[in-house]
C-alpha cells in the first residue's frame, strides 16, 4: 500500500535524522548539557514563583497549587517536545526561505514542510520532558488524582494540542514567503506560549475567548489539564480535535502558498 | 570633547534611523515580547490582589506592572547578542578601524530603537494616566516620585546596557558567549520583579536577589515610582544603581581592552 510504504520511508528518513543529530549533539557537548541546566533552573524559577503566589493565596481562579504544578507541568512537558521534535526546526525555516536554502528542502525527496519540521532531533529538549513528567506525577500524586479516565483522554487532547501547537508554527513561518526582513518569528512563538503554564482562567473572558478559538492555545496545556483535575467538559474532547483539524489544514493552505511565491535563490 | 563629536552622534542617529524604520514590524514584535511575561505576571497578581492577598490592592498591582512594562521597554539591551557575532566572525575588525569610538554606533542604535518603541506606549499610558486617574496609584502623580523616578530609570538603563556588552565581550574567550545572554535572560525574569514583585518574595530570597544587579534595572525604578521602597530606603536603592554603573562600565572597560589583546580574527 502506497501510504504505508511511503510511511515506512518517512520514518527511515526520520530516523536517520535523529542519529546524525546525536553526531552533532556530541560535537557541542557543552552546549547540551548547558541547555539542560538553563531548562531545569526555569523549571525552579516558575517552582518558585508557584509558591510565592500560593504563599499569598489559597487559590488562583479556584485552581489549588498542586493543580496549578498540573498545568506548569505539562507547559514543560509540551514545550519540550515541541523544541525536541519540530520547534527549532520549523523557526529555522524563515533563514533558509530568505537565504536560498530553501532549495536544497525542496529537491528532497520527501514532503519539504515535513522535512523542514523534523530534519533535526533537538537532544537537549528532553531535558523539559524528563522535568515535565516528574512533576506531573509529583503533582498528580499530591492532588489526589486517581489512575481513572481521566488520564486516558491525556492522549487525544494532546496530539490535538501538539497538533495546533504545529500548526500555529507552521502558520507564523509562513509570513517570511511574504516579509523578506521580518525576522523576529522567535519573539512570535513567545508571546504565544508566554501564557502557557497559568490557568488561563486568571484572564478576562475576551483573553479567554481569543485564546480558546482564535489562537488556540488553549488546547495545548490548559484543557489537557483541566481534564486530569476533572474540570473537562464533554464537549471540550470533539471541540479539540475539531480545531486541530481545522488548523492542520490552514497551515498546509498557507504553507503551500508560500512555497508558489518562493523564489530560488540564483533564480 | 574630541572635534567633530557631535556631527558623528547625528550621522549615526540619522544612520540608525534609517535602518530601524526597516525593520519596523520586529521592532513591534520584540516590543510586545518585552510585555509579555509582565501582563502574565500582571494578571496572576492581580487575580491575587483581587483575593486579598498581597495587601489586597488591585490598583497597586496594575500600577506596578504597567510601570514595569514601561521599564522593561525602556531598559531593552541586545547589542551584546551582535558584539557576540562580531567577535566570532571577526566582523568586529569592521568597527575598530572606524572613527567613532566603537560603542557609540551600539548607544545610538540603542536611542533609536527605543525611541520608536516608546512612541505608542508612552501616548497610551499617559492618555490612560489623565482619562482613569483612579485605576492607578497615587503616588505616580507626585513630582518628586516621577523625578528620582527617572534619574532611577536613567541609570537602570545604563546598568543594563553595559552588562549586556560585557557579556557580549566575554565572547573574546568563550565560545558559548551565547549562552551566558540565556542566562541573563533567565535570571532577568526572575531576579528582577517581573514574575515576581520583591514585596511579595520570602525575606532569603529577597536578599539574595538584592546582591544581584537585576532589581535595580526593573524593580528599582518602579518601588521609587510608587514609593514603596521593599526593605529599603531610595536612596539606598539609588547609591547601589551608582555602584552598578560604575562596576558594569568598569566591566567592559577592563573586558575590551583585555579581549582585544588576546584576541585573533578568524581565519589568520
Amino acid at each position: 500500500m502506497p501510504f504505508l510504504a511511503n510511511s515506512k520511508h518517512l520514518a527511515r528518513v526520520w530516523l536517520a535524522a535523529v542519529r546524525a543529530s546525536m553526531v552533532r549533539e556530541l560535537e557541542f557537548r557543552t552546549n547540551f548539557f548547558s541547555g539542560l541546566l538553563r531548562q531545569f533552573l526555569w523549571l525552579a524559577a516558575f517552582i518558585l514563583f508557584i509558591e510565592t503566589v500560593f504563599h499569598n493565596t489559597n487559590a488562583l481562579a479556584g485552581w489549588q497549587k498542586s493543580e496549578v504544578l498540573i498545568i506548569l507541568a505539562l507547559s514543560r512537558f509540551f514545550e519540550g517536545f515541541v523544541e525536541t521534535f519540530f520547534g527549532r526546526n520549523i523557526m529555522g525555516a524563515p533563514e533558509a526561505i530568505n537565504e536560498g536554502q530553501m532549495d536544497f528542502i525542496l529537491i528532497k525527496p520527501v514532503p519539504a514542510q515535513l522535512f523542514m519540521a523534523f530534519r533535526r532531533f533537538y537532544y537537549s529538549g528532553l531535558g523539559n520532558i524528563l522535568a515535565g513528567i516528574v512533576l506531573l506525577i509529583y503533582a498528580s500524586s499530591t492532588t489526589g488524582i486517581a489512575l481513572d479516565g481521566r488520564w486516558l483522554l491525556l492522549l487525544p487532547l494532546a496530539t490535538a494540542g501538539l497538533a495546533i501547537y504545529y500548526s500555529i508554527l507552521i502558520l507564523l513561518v509562513t509570513i517570511a514567503f511574504y516579509a523578506e526582513q521580518f525576522k523576529a518569528f522567535f519573539a512570535l512563538t513567545r508571546i504565544i506560549t508566554e501564557p502557557l503554564t497559568v490557568p488561563l482562567d486568571i484572564f478576562p473572558i475576551g483573553a479567554q475567548i481569543a485564546f480558546t478559538y482564535l489562537i488556540p492555545i488553549a488546547f495545548i496545556v490548559f484543557v489537557p489539564a483541566q481534564a486530569l483535575t476533572g474540570r473537562l467538559s464533554w464537549w471540550q474532547v470533539p471541540l479539540a480535535m475539531g480545531i486541530a483539524a481545522v488548523f492542520l489544514v490552514l497551515a498546509n493552505l498557507a504553507w503551500r502558498a508560500g512555497l508558489r511565491r518562493y523564489s530560488s535563490a540564483s533564480s | 570633547m574630541r572635534p567633530g563629536f557631535l556631527k558623528q552622534v547625528l550621522r549615526l542617529l540619522i544612520a540608525s534611523w534609517s535602518k530601524t524604520l526597516n525593520y519596523r514590524a520586529d521592532i513591534v514584535a520584540y516590543t510586545l515580547v518585552s510585555v509579555a511575561a509582565p501582563i502574565v505576571a500582571l494578571a496572576v497578581w492581580y487575580t491575587v490582589a483581587q483575593s486579598g492577598g498581597l495587601g489586597g490592592n488591585p490598583q497597586t498591582v496594575l500600577t506596578y506592572y504597567i510601570a514595569v512594562m514601561l521599564v522593561e521597554i525602556v531598559t531593552r539591551a541586545w547589542r551584546g547578542l551582535y558584539i557576540v557575532d562580531q567577535i566570532r566572525t571577526g566582523a568586529i575588525v569592521e568597527q575598530l578601524i572606524r572613527p567613532p569610538v566603537i560603542l557609540l554606533e551600539n548607544v545610538t542604535s540603542n536611542i533609536v530603537t527605543k525611541a520608536v518603541q516608546l512612541f505608542f506606549p508612552v501616548i497610551i499610558f499617559l492618555a490612560a494616566l489623565l482619562i482613569f486617574p483612579h485605576s492607578f496609584a497615587p503616588a505616580i502623580y507626585e513630582l518628586k516620585n516621577v523625578i528620582l523616578f527617572l534619574v532611577s530609570l536613567m541609570l537602570a538603563t545604563t546598568i543594563w546596557f553595559f552588562l549586556d556588552i560585557a557579556i557580549g565581550l566575554t565572547a573574546f574567550w568563550f565560545e558559548e558567549a551565547f549562552e551566558l545572554h540565556t542566562y541573563r535572560f533567565l535570571l532577568m525574569q526572575i531576579a528582577s520583579g517581573i514574575l515576581i514583585p520583591f514585596s511579595a518574595m520570602p525575606e532569603i530570597v529577597r536578599s539574595f536577589f538584592s546582591v544581584l544587579p537585576f532589581r535595580y534595572v526593573i524593580s528599582a525604578p518602579v518601588e521609587i515610582l510608587l514609593n514603596q521602597p521593599v526593605h529599603a530606603s531610595i536612596g539606598h536603592l539609588l547609591v547601589v544603581q551608582v555602584g552598578w554603573v560604575i562596576l558594569t562600565i568598569f566591566a567592559v572597560r577592563i573586558l575590551f581592552v583585555r579581549g582585544l589583546r588576546h584576541y585573533a580574527v578568524p581565519g589568520q
